[in-house]
């Protein structure tokens, strides 16, 4: 993946992560598919069994077909959104900013920019057994000057990444003395 | 009695078709304007793109036989 198309890369700027929501945050999305997938199934058999002269009209038999048709059209372009929603997301942190790209829906993307020498307070947070198990959670960026606050969701390993943020923006830090000083005035 | 020509139907699943197509075409968009075409969006797109056009197969064998000039029934006093 080319990070150029996405943010415009300044000349000493280096990309260090680029993160992506753990996988297994999408796998109840595959599992509401697959109930969804097999509902006209079990609507199909149960109709046949109970009332089998109504699918015995052929119009009728023709519409419920034409309307499953529709239906399973309708659970793939879900699917698909969702997965744009989840996939979409990310965030990209180089030494020298960080870029949060979040895409609400298929019309509505938000992108956040933070500079890394501006971190005041960066944590991690695994809530719940499957976060525990599978070493995924959230990392809450806060900065001094802002009260916006980026959060990474439901990223692999959010501990080393909140540790590798620390020691960026100290670097940051340093390289921006100048900035800082003129913020303080 | 009311009841309106069948092919009323075919034509609100073509619109039907329209809109989806339009959908898909924008999600896919998403995913190259925003260089994500890795090896995972690529199989869902494809994985998607496959159950379509299976769909598609299967709703056309149905269709194909169908006499599309008859009228369909939506109400009619006889039923009860």
């Amino acid at each position: 993946m080319s990070v150029s198309n996405v943010i415009h890369q300044k000349d000493y700027e280096k990309v260090v992560f680029i993160l992506h929501r753990h996988s297994l945050t999408f796998v109840p999305i595959i599992g509401l598919f697959t109930i969804l997938m097999l509902v006209p199934v079990v609507l199909y058999f149960m109709l046949n069994n109970l009332f089998p002269e109504v699918l015995a009209n052929p119009e009728v038999h023709t519409s419920f077909m034409l309307f499953g048709s529709v239906y399973y059209l309708s659970t793939y372009l879900f699917f698909y959104g969702r997965f744009i929603d989840f996939y979409l997301d990310m965030w990209i942190v180089t030494n020298d900013r960080i870029v949060d790209i979040e895409q609400h829906s298929l019309f509505h993307r938000e992108i956040t920019e933070l500079d890394l020498y501006r971190i005041q307070d960066v944590t991690a947070s695994v809530r719940g057994v499957f976060s525990t198990l599978f070493k995924y959670g959230d990392v809450a960026i806060k900065t001094a000057s802002s009260t916006s606050t980026i959060v990474f969701r439901n990223v692999p390993n959010p501990n080393h990444i909140r540790e590798q943020l620390i020691s960026l923006a100290d670097e940051d830090r340093k390289y921006h003395m100048k900035d800082i000083a003129l913020d303080g005035n | 009695m009311i009841s309106i020509p069948f092919y009323t139907v075919l034509f609100a699943y073509l619109i039907f078709l329209c809109i989806f197509v339009i959908f898909s075409l924008i999600n896919f968009y998403h995913i190259i304007a925003t260089s994500s075409l890795t090896f995972v969006s690529f199989t869902i797109t494809f994985l998607v793109f496959a159950l379509t056009i299976l769909t598609l197969y299967f709703t056309w064998q149905i269709i194909s036989q169908v006499n599309w000039s008859q009228n369909l029934i939506l109400f009619d006093t006889n039923w009860f």
